[in-house]
């Protein structure tokens, strides 16, 4: 594929969680994120979907560089950013920018909104000051439907959805091509969380953006995703086309968690039979052998203890990684 | 005592609480009653007083928020009386919060915390009590009782927290448990077997059920009736049903329109513009006016009140929807 701007091969992330052993000699390491490989074309949306703990932000911060990948490759626009280093690497880390969860978290309470939002022009010294970047600010905050007026105000004044809005736009002021948004309408309110997302659709059109979409909301993720890839446990066990993934899942856990996922409406939500999966996600730093889902799959065989499946394609454009399906 | 004939009663609540800011009108004439073994789910967003509702049904509103006026009557008690609120609280009627950490100390044992609920309440002894705590984290689906009660809350997964705060909320024989938020702090997987246990217990106790959330698919599967509440106000009440397919109030029609569902593929989400109300300032009309596409100048000056449309189902607009059945979200139907 001659359009892939961001091509994931066996990421892995270890985190060093403590010591081991009567001398701490070992170190007790988890891995978060698992030989997770995955390919995004310009100007798609890629959902990452997954449950607390599988993995899903951390494959974002590492693309990102925000964590020290242990293995695997991330090439963004075919260069491996594990290999370049210093005005390149800023060049490509320009590319891609954050939107994160928390719109209250995320915006310093001291700074003006036109400071906030001018901020990665001045870094990346396209301006040399908020002042010498006013029009470009208002650009923005036209861009994101708030108002020029807005750039004089601090974050306190705005509510949780016009705070998202300030966080977009600062992410679109250097022109990235790659936007990575980790949860970015959960903790909004949801008649304010589909503004948000209508949003962030006519940014895609009007600019062409590639958006990795990471969320745990499943329903949000069909809405806004092109393509789906669900983890669990660290490992990517589906990968497709959003209406492949919700029609004709292939790994059973991609069964059990759509099952979960209760439908607004009582007609359906009385009639429907939930697949309830028992049990919880593994402990990450021992996770069990072979498939991490065998301790919870009703369909587990005594192969799935024993290796891991690898991620296979199935049907076309459809990946799964499951030995019984 | 006052006559009601229902298990609970809310009349014409008002729960304000005092900011240097001004006065924040927490719900504003809120009334509705719930029978024995009724599922009532709130539905509401944030700031629209669903949470302050729970906590004065069970007397927990703390200074500086008041009840400036109204009722809430347990089976013709008023629960405004501090000691019958505290009497009947944990009793007869329970809770179950978004965070389960919060509802127990992080440093006595679940068999402890259990324990002294029912000793304080029934006329059992220690020992008694523990037993019937093992035989409650049975029910709620612990496996491994009698080790899990020597155990501390953060020993404990989410979803399992949450199962011991219900077995907790159980362990009186409650005629009714308000559940506020019960499982938006757990993940889908854990979600789900939570509903299944919360509308299991209710089916087979015969329990009373108030359910309060944001998730209309939640109340969708748990609750018969529903009420909808926008800045403080109930503004359509009825059965799931009616609600879902035939919403007459705008705020409940876009309110489906702007949930996405995995059943069903929007070519565009139906956003509501604009934001709530500060509940600090509220105009003399209804307060949805500056974001409902059907307001009039009647709308801004006047309110609606609640007002009867057919057996069992109210509404206040001026302009309702004329409450034809609609598919949700209108641009597509898909397949279940």
């Amino acid at each position: 594929m001659s359009d892939a701007l961001l091509e994931l091969q066996g990421l892995t992330v270890k985190y060093d969680v403590g010591r081991e052993g009567f001398w701490g000699q070992h170190r007790t390491q988890l891995t978060a994120v698992d030989d997770v490989s995955f390919t995004i074309d310009r100007g798609e949306t890629f959902g990452l979907v997954g449950e607390s703990g599988s993995g899903k932000t951390t494959t974002g911060r590492a693309i990102l560089g925000k964590v020290p990948i242990a293995s695997g490759r991330v090439k963004f626009a075919g260069r491996d950013i594990t290999e370049v280093e210093g005005r390149e690497r800023r060049a490509i880390r320009r590319n891609m920018q954050l939107i994160p969860q928390n719109p209250y978290g995320s915006l310093n309470p001291r700074m003006k909104v036109r400071e906030i939002i001018s901020e990665p022009l001045v870094v990346h010294r396209r301006f040399k000051s908020a002042k010498g970047a006013t029009e470009r600010v208002v650009e923005l905050l036209e861009l994101t439907g708030m108002n020029p007026d807005d750039m004089y105000k601090y974050p306190h004044a705005f509510s949780g959805g016009q705070r998202q809005r300030i966080v977009i736009a600062r992410a679109l002021a250097l022109n990235p091509d790659l936007i990575i948004a980790d949860e970015p309408v959960s903790a909004l309110d949801v008649s304010i969380q589909a503004q948000v997302v209508n949003l962030l659709q006519d940014l895609q059109k009007r600019l062409r953006l590639t958006y990795i979409f990471i969320a745990h909301d499943l329903a949000v993720i069909r809405h806004i995703s092109h393509r789906i890839g669900i983890m669990y446990a660290g490992k990517l066990v589906e990968v497709a086309k959003g209406d492949c993934v919700y029609r004709f899942p292939i790994h059973p856990y991609t069964e059990a968690l759509l099952s979960s996922v209760p439908i607004p409406d009582p007609r359906i939500e009385r009639g429907r039979a939930v697949k309830v999966i028992a049990g919880e996600p593994p402990d990450p730093i021992h996770p069990p052998m072979g498939c991490r889902f065998h301790t919870r799959c009703p369909l587990a065989e005594p192969r799935c203890r024993e290796a891991a499946p690898p991620l296979e394609a199935r049907k076309p454009e459809h990946e799964a990684a499951c030995w019984v399906r | 005592m006052i006559r009601s004939d229902h298990l609970l009663e809310i009349r014409n609540l008002e729960v304000v609480f005092p900011t240097r800011e001004g006065t924040v009108q927490a719900v504003r004439g809120v009334s509705f009653t719930v029978d024995a073994g009724e599922s009532l789910g709130v539905v509401g967003e944030s700031g629209s007083g669903k949470s302050t509702l729970a906590r004065a049904a069970l007397g927990l509103i703390e200074l500086p928020g008041r009840i400036a006026g109204g009722e809430i009557l347990w089976r013709g008690r008023s629960l405004l009386d501090k000691r019958v609120a505290g009497r009947i609280r944990g009793r007869e009627i329970s809770m179950v919060s978004q965070d389960p950490m919060a509802s127990m100390s992080p440093i006595l044992t679940i068999g402890t915390q259990m324990t002294e609920v029912m000793t304080r309440h029934l006329d059992i002894g220690r020992r008694e009590a523990f037993t019937r705590a093992g035989d409650l984290l049975e029910k709620v689906g612990i496996p491994d009782p009698g080790r899990r009660l020597g155990q501390y809350p953060f020993e404990f997964s989410g979803g399992m927290q949450q199962r011991v705060v219900i077995a907790t909320a159980l362990s009186c024989d409650p005629m009714m448990l308000i559940a506020d938020e019960p499982t938006t702090a757990l993940d889908v997987t854990t979600q789900a077997q939570i509903l299944e246990l919360v509308s299991s217990l209710q089916r087979d106790l015969g329990l009373a059920l108030l359910l309060i959330t944001h998730d209309l698919g939640v109340v969708a599967g748990a609750c018969d009736l529903l009420k909808v509440l926008y800045a403080g106000e109930i503004i359509e009440s009825g059965t799931a049903d009616q609600l879902f397919h035939r919403p007459h109030h705008p705020y409940t029609a876009a309110l489906l329109g702007s949930t996405p569902r995995l059943d069903v593929k929007a070519d565009r989400l139906m956003a509501i513009e604009g934001h709530p109300p500060d509940l600090r300032h509220i105009g003399s009309g209804c307060s949805f006016t500056p974001r409902c596409p059907h307001a009039t100048t009647r709308c801004a000056s006047e309110a609606p009140v609640l007002q009867l449309s057919e057996a069992g189902r109210a509404y206040a607009c001026w302009n309702p929807l004329s409450g034809r059945e609609v598919q949700n979200p209108p641009t597509a139907r898909g397949q279940a």
